[in-house]
């Protein structure tokens, strides 16, 4: 029971660079092994996420920053890799496999659609193996379904790209308007332009450690990982790339992550201060209100309309600007929540702070069907 | 209405079903029942047809799936997919809940995103390849209330 720390973490900004992604990798590295007040000939073992890079990535991104000959071994999970290297992490100190982990998330991912995510063949070629295809049978469900309006779903938009304005790692920190989101181009009716998140590029990393270690080493405030909740698509799940489910029986892959993560933590979203959720789209971040467990079904658009997932509110989501803001690489999503949720418990967020944050948990999911729920505390 | 024609392999990954019908060739727009499988173990209905039942893993048996159901929900994609640059745009998707089952099946959907309606009974048809390659489509058959807007 906490016994990792999050001893120091690291991240380059999210957006488009012309630097390669192995020189994005190393920055957020060696932030976060300074951070952490070590070297990485400190480190016992480290995990690379990242989708879309090279056989050998691991070793040719943070071969950058030296050779100490310890082992390095890549994650692939698609949008869930850097949870699933939390996980992995997590594990190996918590079996005193190794006392220090690095994990580095990375990811070049090119704007627009992204292709050949999971799907068949077949799925691909007849065009209905596209991620955005599932984003907006989602967001048309939950407007068929609950109160939710096409203005709460510009409005999540309106408020992440708000609390974005603070945060000098997120691609877009321009305010937008309701009228704005709404008019923007209709890319997969509901959903339009300024609801979906744009895949980029950018790097987030992540010192775990021993606890002992990291007190002795004096390394503080310290940050809990409490948990890391990791699960993958079931048969019946609306989620890609499934092409049937059962609707009398659907089941939902974020609630069973969530439970996971609760559960191993000991904790539940009433003790929750702060959350930074896959809002790959604005449906999606509403949806994750309910699957969470911060409101019942149904009640996801008076949680939006009662201002408490807000800055200031009681829950605030997405402090950082969430993806819809930040961008999405793909590999570094769930490190770069991380790397927020670490400023906001470590008291350090600044204009972004979330007054008295103690307990947080960061989301997301991928394509192959991976959510990864961390729990957070410090 | 014509009975659907049930083929076999006419799309590269067998998602229709085996012929009962003349052996003449696949036709865009005929009626088609999808190729499914079904579970002797836990009785779950699969599509596209496992081998092994994704519920349970026990193996499964091939089943022709009923080539009627009603529209859940659609979506138009509005810009052409990296994996499908020559699909023209925009082209609606929808779920179908097939008749008299607990199963929904995703796909390429007839009908343009003014006219379709949550509800809409629609049947599952022949497409014409797509990059050389047969699929299904879901075909709007008029809706069961027309008077509703």
């Amino acid at each position: 029971v906490d016994r990792v720390v999050i001893a120091g973490v690291g991240i380059h900004p999210f957006g488009r660079f012309p630097v390669g992604y192995r020189q994005m990798g190393a920055i957020a590295a060696r932030q976060a092994l300074e951070d952490a007040g070590i070297e990485l000939a400190d480190v016992d073992v480290t995990l690379l996420a990242n989708v879309n890079a090279e056989m050998g990535k691991a070793s040719n991104t943070v071969g950058l920053l030296g050779r100490p000959g310890v082992p390095l071994i890549a994650v692939e999970n698609a949008c869930a890799s850097s949870g699933s290297a939390l996980f992995l992490g997590s594990s190996l100190i918590q079996s005193g496999a190794a006392s220090v982990v690095l994990c580095v998330g990375v990811e070049k991912q090119p704007k627009g659609f992204i292709a050949a995510s999971g799907y068949d063949a077949w799925q691909l070629q007849t065009g209905i193996g596209l991620n955005p295809i599932y984003f907006a049978l989602g967001a048309q469900r939950l407007l068929e379904t609950t109160e939710a309006t096409m203005e709460d779903l510009a409005d999540v938009s309106v408020k992440n790209h708000r609390q974005a304005r603070h945060n000098p790692n997120a691609m877009y920190r321009q305010e937008v308007t309701r009228e704005e989101v709404l008019e923007s181009r209709p890319v997969c009716p509901p959903l339009t332009l300024l609801m979906l998140c744009a895949p980029n590029e950018g790097a987030a990393a992540a010192v775990l450690m021993d606890s002992e270690r990291a007190h002795r080493l004096g390394v503080g405030p310290p940050v809990y990982v409490r948990s890391v909740g990791l699960a993958s698509l079931a048969a019946d799940d609306f989620f890609l790339p499934n092409v049937s489910f059962r609707p009398d029986r659907l089941t939902s892959l974020t609630s069973r992550a969530a439970g996971l993560a609760y559960e191993d933590a000991g904790i539940g979203p009433a003790d929750l201060d702060l959350v930074e959720c896959q809002d790959t789209d604005s449906a999606s971040e509403l949806i994750a209100y309910s699957e969470l467990g911060l409101c019942d079904a149904g009640k996801e658009a008076a949680l939006l309309r009662s201002g408490d997932t807000a800055a200031g509110g009681r829950i605030p989501v997405n402090m950082s600007g969430g993806l819809l803001s930040k961008g999405e690489p793909l590999g570094a999503s769930a490190l770069g929540q991380v790397h927020e949720l670490v400023q906001q418990l470590r008291g350090r967020a600044d204009s972004r702070q979330v007054e008295g944050a103690a307990v947080g948990i960061g989301h997301v999911m991928g394509a192959g069907g991976s959510c990864a729920v961390t729990v957070l505390s410090r | 209405m014509t009975a659907p024609l049930i083929l076999d392999g006419f799309v590269g990954d067998g998602l229709v079903a085996r012929t009962d019908g003349p052996e003449a060739g696949i036709a865009a727009g005929v009626r088609i029942r999808l190729r499914g499988s079904r579970c002797p173990r836990c009785g779950r209905v699969d599509f596209p047809a496992a081998d092994l039942c994704t519920g349970c893993s026990a193996t499964a048996s091939p089943e022709a799936l009923p080539c009627d159901g009603e529209l859940t929900g659609f979506t138009s994609i509005n810009f052409p997919p990296p994996d499908a640059a020559t699909m023209p745009t925009p082209y609606c998707v929808g779920v179908v809940r097939l008749q008299g089952q607990d199963l929904c099946v995703l796909g390429l959907l007839e009908g343009d995103l003014e006219s379709l309606r949550i509800g809409d009974p629609v049947e599952t048809v022949a497409r014409e390849p797509i990059a050389d390659v047969w699929t299904y489509a879901f075909r709007p058959i008029g809706r069961a209330r027309p008077d509703e807007t």
